[in-house]
């Protein structure tokens, strides 16, 4: 019953915020730049702008895919290495944050010509993902209490059978949570890449429309933006069900 | 080494003692520990404790908060060093016994794991061991402690009982050469830690096992030991020795006895004692 009142409230959300776009956009309350909702729904209503999104949202979910992919495995590596080698910790989390706070865009002309702007999307994604994913799972493999810890040394364990068998189940919630901030962190790190001169994706898409004044176009890349971060999260919300169902 | 068997073969117990029982297996020599405050303050937990533990013998140490037993059983378990004195379990290292997986432990906090199962945490020991599982013996244990029926249950499923049954038989699978038990049942309620400690009494006595118990109750202490150390806080020594000469198998009924009782109050008046002297000082 709780389930349907709060589902209701949330349907109920979605509907003002889309009435409260309309008829701000209808009223030109906020100016020429924001469109009434149907309007842009109309630009997607025809075949080639709807595909012209379509393949471009294709394009950034793979970077992005790959970008979460590789951010996560290299977040998950460095924590790894900082359990087992416990002197290399310091060295590691000092590392990750400084590369965490490098500005990205700061980064962008450099990968270009260092990756090429082919793997420049890839690359920010790769690098906006790895730093929330490290931190997820430090504090994940650390979740255990002091009790079990001991428990596990007195049985004779080694660290590595300590990681696997008692450090990273413990860790499994965080890691989950990790990735699905990993996931919104990837579609805006591949979208960024796109920015600085990819040849295709939304970020391109989103240049080429604002230097054009396709407010249309513009606005439906953002909206397409949204959706492939919605989807990261549903995705891995249904993983993360299913995994707890299986494990848990 | 060879002065320490001289001692041990020339105790009365000669005779004909349960062989078992006789063996020196901890041997606990001059052994200090200081905790740093800060870099001028230190304060001294434990001071020149020397005591033997024999094989297969039960014994529990009591005594006042602060006293510093769960540093010495800490110690013995191979979680921390002494900063002074040796101490040895079956002549190694208490960390070499620990590698050679042959310790069991269980304490207060049952430190089950919460995404296990009631089988996957008695296997546990297996697994960090690098040992295949033997089912058989999970099973065999699981029935021990009586929870066979729940055999797939979870730890947040169980009620507080169950969960440190279980964490003893996780304790024993593997069969340990010793045993450390901090306060298993100090957070249960009276009439459940009564019955805790009588299940605790049939399992080891099916396989008794060099076992050293902290406990804050003197009535356990008395019904599971077969000797009883009492310490005494600042700084922390062993200050007296008792004997529990009580026949096994122990039931509820050995604890409503006249023997059971006297010890149990010769043993409290002690802690009393040694109580009113930190009071007063």
């Amino acid at each position: 019953m709780n389930d349907i009142l709060a589902y209701s409230r949330w349907c109920l959300g979605v509907v003002i915020l889309i009435l409260a776009w309309e008829i701000t956009g209808n009223r030109g309350w906020l100016g020429s730049t924001w469109p009434p909702l149907s309007s842009i729904f109309d630009y997607l209503n025809s075949r080639p702008n709807l595909e012209l999104l379509v393949r471009n949202a294709g394009v950034t979910g793979v970077n992005a895919v790959l970008g979460l992919l590789f951010g996560t495995l290299i977040g998950a590596l460095l924590a790894i290495l900082g359990f087992l080698i416990p002197r290399l910790y310091p060295g590691l989390s000092t590392f990750a944050t400084f590369v965490n706070a490098l500005p990205l865009i700061a980064l962008g002309p450099l990968l270009i010509i260092t990756v090429g702007e082919g793997a420049t999307p890839v690359a920010i994604a790769t690098l906006s993902v790895f730093f929330s994913f490290f931190v997820a799972a430090i504090s994940g493999i650390n979740q255990t209490t002091a009790i079990q810890r001991d428990v596990t040394i007195v049985f004779g364990a080694s660290r590595w059978k300590k990681l696997r068998f008692v450090q990273l189940p413990a860790a499994v919630p965080r890691l989950f949570d990790g990735l699905k901030l990993g996931a919104s962190a990837a579609v805006l790190g591949a979208i960024l890449g796109e920015w600085f001169g990819s040849g295709s994706g939304l970020g391109v898409i989103l240049v080429s429309a604002m230097q054009n004044f396709q407010i249309e176009l513009l606005w439906s890349a953002a909206l397409f933006g949204t959706l492939l971060t919605i989807t990261g999260f549903v995705c891995i919300s249904l993983i993360r069900i299913a995994f707890f169902r299986r494990y848990l | 080494m060879a002065e320490f068997q001289k001692e041990t073969l020339g105790s009365p117990l000669d005779g004909s003692p349960p062989t078992s029982v006789m063996q020196p297996f901890i041997e606990i020599d001059g052994v200090s520990k200081r905790f740093h405050l800060s870099r001028s303050d230190y304060v001294d937990a434990l001071v020149d404790i020397s005591f033997e533990i024999y094989r297969n013998e039960f014994v529990a140490l009591v005594g006042p908060s602060g006293c510093g037993k769960s540093t010495l059983l800490r110690m013995i378990a191979g979680l921390d060093e002494p900063s002074d004195g040796v101490i040895k379990v079956g002549d190694d290292h208490p960390r070499e016994l620990i590698a050679k997986q042959r310790v069991g432990m269980a304490m207060q906090e049952h430190g089950l794991m919460p995404w296990l199962d009631a089988v996957g945490n008695v296997s546990l020991p297996f697994r960090l061991a690098g040992l295949p599982i033997d089912p058989e013996r999970v099973e065999e244990l699981l029935e021990l402690v009586k929870l066979s029926k729940f055999s797939n249950a979870r730890p947040s499923q169980l009620s507080g009982g169950m969960k440190q049954r279980l964490s003893i038989a996780r304790a024993l699978v593997l069969q340990p050469d010793l045993l450390i038990l901090d306060e298993p049942f100090g957070a249960l309620d009276a009439v459940t830690r009564r019955m805790m400690n009588q299940e605790l009494q049939r399992i080891w006595s099916r396989k008794p096992t060099t076992t050293v118990l902290v406990t804050h109750s003197l009535e356990e202490a008395v019904f599971l030991s077969d000797r009883i150390l009492m310490m005494s806080p600042n700084p922390g020594t062993v200050i007296s020795e008792y004997p529990v000469p009580l026949p096994r198998p122990r039931t509820l009924e050995t604890s409503r006895e006249k023997d059971f009782l006297s010890l149990v109050e010769s043993v409290t008046a002690r802690l009393d004692e040694i109580c009113a002297t930190e009071l007063l000082s």
